[in-house]
């Protein structure tokens, strides 16, 4: 305490009290006031849990929804206004039915329309026809063994 | 009768006496609370706000508070960094433009309807605006509060010899000032 024993006389001549007052009932009051603002401040707390779980959630769904965001407005109408034979299926098959078509221009008309009838037409040989047939296939023994 | 210091530690870091513990807190220390920030911002209605954000703060973080200093020395502490912060934010916000946080103190000491002194007080008051900031902090704790040094280094975290030094000055400027005045 040897500072405070050593005040200056200008010092000393004064009171050593602050020149400051409050308000009547201040201090009766504080702690009512200083509960309702408690309250103000920390009345969320008890949900801070729930909270917490959509604050962690809410990159993930951020991103989520991009994602569908995304899909909607370049896949979806993709699939919409292209042709269906393009969208459907994979090239190959495109090259197939190309061809297909391609083979049935080179057909001629009376052809064409013999392939489209149900049941073919019944073939029949005369004996000349499968003598020269079995001729030119099968060698006299493998005929001679065949009839035997 | 207010519970120990030890008691209301206690009661402030269980779960279901928190809130009671709290009030006792309150009761007992809102009274020395408020006057060392007061001193320091000098007007009833930012003393009114600090005090209100200092029990805050100490609601917030009484789990982190670990018993090193006692239970006074870190309300104290909390006080003061509060106090000083609520000062230089106000001196950011004034419409006009001020010099030095003593500009707003100075501001605030006029106009407040809450100070109770002569004018050899207000002159005092006006002293005490002259010092540096942390001059300020020790005039005021050791000459109004007669904080002993060890509790004040505590406080302030600065060593027992550079508060003394500091003191020294600050009541040497003080004197010097009011001589001024005369």
């Amino acid at each position: 305490m040897n500072s405070l024993e050593n005040i200056p006389p200008r010092l000393s001549e004064l009171k050593k009290e602050p020149p400051f007052r409050v308000p009547p009932h201040y201090f009766d009051d504080f702690p009512a006031r200083l509960n309702h603002k408690l309250e103000q401040e920390f009345i969320a707390v008890p949900a801070e849990p729930r909270g917490k779980i959509i604050r962690l959630l809410k990159p993930i769904m951020g991103l989520a929804a991009s994602f569908l965001l995304v899909f909607m407005l370049v896949y979806w109408p993709l699939q919409i206004f292209t042709p269906k034979k393009m969208a459907s299926g994979p090239e190959n098959a495109t090259d197939l039915d190309d061809n297909l078509l391609h083979l049935l221009e080179n057909v001629d008309d009376p052809t064409f329309y013999a392939l489209l009838e149900n049941e073919p037409e019944k073939v029949t040989f005369n004996d000349e026809e499968l003598v020269s047939y079995l001729s030119t296939t099968q060698s006299e023994f493998e005929i001679y063994m065949q009839i035997k | 009768m207010h519970p120990s210091d030890q008691e209301l530690v206690e009661g402030l870091k269980q779960e279901k006496a928190k809130n009671a513990a709290f009030q006792a807190l309150v009761l007992k220390y809102q009274q020395r609370l408020y006057w060392h920030i007061r001193k320091i911002v000098l007007s009833h209605d930012d003393a009114d706000d600090v005090l209100q954000n200092t029990f805050l703060k100490v609601w917030k973080n009484i789990e982190s508070f670990r018993e090193e200093s006692s239970l006074f020395t870190w309300l104290y502490r909390i006080a003061t960094n509060e106090s000083l912060t609520f000062v230089n934010s106000q001196k950011k916000r004034a419409i006009l433009p001020l010099n030095d946080v003593s500009d707003y103190l100075k501001q605030n000491l006029e106009s407040d309807p809450w100070f109770d002194g002569d004018e050899i007080q207000k002159t005092l008051q006006k002293a005490i605006l002259t010092l540096p900031e942390k001059q300020r902090l020790v005039f005021n704790m050791r000459y109004y509060d007669e904080i002993p040094y060890q509790e004040m280094s505590e406080i302030l975290e600065t060593s027992v010899g550079a508060l003394k030094a500091s003191y020294h000055h600050a009541v040497k400027k003080i004197e010097d000032y009011m001589n001024r005045q005369e």
